[in-house]
């Protein structure tokens, strides 16, 4: 038997190894999906002020620090057990669309169109983002501008694009000025601009994919995404919908404090990645689906119009739900035009301008909960406390988890389909890289400790046979 | 009025990698030049790009590992054909490169550093770089206050 790794998994967010077993005539045997890095804020956060959660979980991530913001502060909202003025949560709304389009921007630019302009078997000296501006200097040009739209308005808003601390327990820091509300809408059309080019250039290109669309993690899986009582894509409220692999709504307006009664969570052996799965169905068969492509097959609509008439054709053309993991790019393009239009319709809200911006409350609760969907799925923050408002207990369960399962069944797909062991070609393994880069994963984000950390070690002689090995814990 | 683009970065948890994000913050609250911008970045990232393409001339601030503690240099930045960059790890040299391949030029940049004594965790420069920072600013001014040309860049390597 022989075995290829893939380490590191290349333009990614964080750390990620891949294992391929090949049986002795070359094929696929099995695949491993390694997250290699422990970040551990669940256990060294305890003890500390709930107050202080915002600023410390913001620091797991410098791609979406404002995710883990908004879901922290809604947890201690929930412990201060305030509701928050109106002005302030359009503002957290308007950071979190921001957030969605200099992401997404990022994933789709700077991570994954080198695949998709280049090729996934173009030579990699120059499949990164250099080969790109040679090749599409417009599209290179297109991608750092709607980047820097998003983190402008965030840097805008919160003085800081990084780690800021304006996103805080009661609401936000300070309010919105009308010049810079105005700065923000004078510079939305580009933005507009570039979301349509970029989504018409795609639906295009796609039709070169056939093969990775067919191939690319397309089990079917349930999808599971916020909406409001309209069946509307949320991003910052709303009730998580489970939605099934045939369309059927499974479970629907979950409040963030009932999601333990749906979500599972398992240690492997192999990874320090949790699995979240459905308990209704179990473990490891509860395999869902957060993000982009889940959101866009777990809403009834979008809510705002350019995006809703872009739902509309994803689906008529990939079904309802789609299954590809593929998908995940366009459904990603759906959500930056819905985003930017948010954005829009919150600065015309003559609410977003008052003054008051910030509840203030102590410890009314010992326990809180907030839930939003960061631009890579679901991401639920729970917290425990003492009567002091010190953290005795806390959980994080980060968008790349809930995919876990997914993401390891889809590289099991890709491999089995396009890794010949007989004639293996390095395009083969980009494919593999590919698919797991369709989930956007963040890796940095999603790993902490869930009590003891299960391991599984094993010595191997120089031809791949297990002289040794040891479990841990002993049995699963 | 030249257009001059100054980016200091560093991490400002790390001590004295801090100090290109305090020297531009300091330099956001001197009175500077018509037509300079200032940015305070953690680390260079390919949305700089837009605001250099611009510029007449840019001015990197930046800690430096080596060197005598305390001591401020000044180097010319060469934009450099690259292999594979990442994003992550842009230097002064691969975002003027991406400056270049985007725009088919780039302007004259370089460096202003000052030689790190710590790079341990912690919010505190150092004594000697804390000793140093007005040096460096005072250099950062001086450069600016002078007609720009590649020979004054050249002076101040």
């Amino acid at each position: 038997m022989q075995r290829i790794t893939i380490d590191p998994v290349s333009r990614i967010e964080g750390h990620a190894k891949i294992t391929i077993h090949l049986d002795d005539s070359g094929h696929v045997a099995g695949t491993e999906f390694h997250v290699t890095q422990v970040r551990g804020f669940e256990k060294f956060t305890e003890g500390r002020p709930f107050y202080e959660m915002p600023g410390i979980t913001s620091r797991i991530c410098g791609i979406c620090p404002i995710s883990h913001l908004l879901a922290s502060a809604k947890a201690c909202d929930a412990i201060m057990a305030v509701r928050i003025p109106p002005a302030a949560a359009r503002l957290r709304e308007l950071a979190h669309c921001a957030q969605m389009v200099q992401s997404h921007a990022l994933s789709f630019f700077y991570l994954s169109s080198t695949d998709l302009l280049l090729g996934m078997d173009s030579d990699p000296a120059t499949r990164n983002v250099l080969g790109v501006i040679a090749a599409h200097p417009e599209m290179a040009r297109d991608g750092i501008e709607l980047r820097k739209f998003g983190l402008q308005i965030i840097e805008n808003l919160a003085q800081e694009r990084v780690h800021p601390s304006w996103i805080v327990p009661g609401g936000v820091a300070t309010a919105l000025s009308t010049a810079v509300r105005d700065k923000i809408l004078t510079d939305l059309p580009n933005a507009k601009a570039i979301a349509d080019r970029t989504i018409r250039f795609f639906k295009k290109a796609i039709a070169g994919y056939k093969e990775e669309i067919e191939f690319f993690g397309s089990a079917p899986s349930l999808y599971a995404g916020l909406v409001d009582r309209k069946g509307n894509l949320q991003f910052y409220d709303g009730g998580l919908r489970f939605r099934s692999a045939a369309g059927e709504i499974v479970e629907d307006q979950i409040p963030a404090d009932e999601y333990a009664n749906w979500i599972g969570e398992a240690s492997l052996r192999d990874s320090y990645l949790k699995a979240p799965y459905f308990k209704t169905v179990g473990f490891p068969t509860g395999v869902y689906r957060v993000g982009p492509l889940a959101r866009i097959n777990t809403a009834n609509q979008c809510g705002t119009p350019n995006a809703d008439a872009e739902f509309k054709e994803f689906h008529e053309r990939f079904g309802a739900p789609a299954h590809s993991s593929f998908l995940y790019h366009y459904a990603r393009l759906v959500e930056i035009i819905h985003a930017l239009e948010k954005i829009e319709s919150l600065l015309s809200d003559p609410h977003i301008l008052e003054k008051h911006v910030r509840a203030t409350a102590g410890v009314n609760s010992l326990e809180g909960i907030g839930m939003i969907e960061a631009p890579r799925g679901t991401l639920i923050h729970h917290y425990k406390v003492n009567e002091d408002g010190g953290i005795t207990w806390a959980n994080l369960i980060v968008a790349t988890g809930h995919n876990n399962l997914a993401m390891g069944r889809s590289i099991q797909q890709v491999s089995e389909h396009f890794i010949d062991g007989t004639n293996l070609k390095e395009g083969m393994l980009n494919r593999v890289s590919a698919v797991v880069r369709a989930y956007d994963p963040c890796l940095s984000c999603s790993t902490h400790a869930l009590g003891e950390i299960a391991l599984h070690v094993q010595l191997l002689s120089s031809n791949g046979e297990v002289l040794d090995e040891i479990l841990h814990p002993e049995t699963s | 009025m030249a257009h001059v683009v100054i980016v200091g970065c560093g991490n400002p948890f790390c001590s004295d990698d801090a100090v290109g994000i305090r020297a531009a913050q300091q330099l956001l609250e001197t009175p500077l030049p018509p037509g300079t911008e200032v940015f305070c970045r953690h680390q260079l990232t390919p949305d700089l790009a837009d605001a250099i393409q611009n510029a007449e001339v840019v001015v990197f601030v930046d800690a430096a590992r080596g060197g005598t503690p305390g001591e401020v240099r000044c180097a010319p930045v060469h934009s450099t054909k690259l292999a594979a960059p990442f994003t992550h790890e842009l230097t002064p040299a691969s975002l003027m490169s991406l400056v270049a391949a985007l725009d088919g030029i780039s302007p004259p940049a370089f460096e202003v550093s000052l030689s790190g004594e710590c790079f341990r965790l912690g919010d505190e420069l150092s004594t000697v770089v804390a000793q140093a920072l007005p040096s460096l600013i005072e250099l950062v001014v001086s450069i600016l206050d002078e007609p720009f040309t590649l020979d004054t860049v050249r002076s101040h390597s």
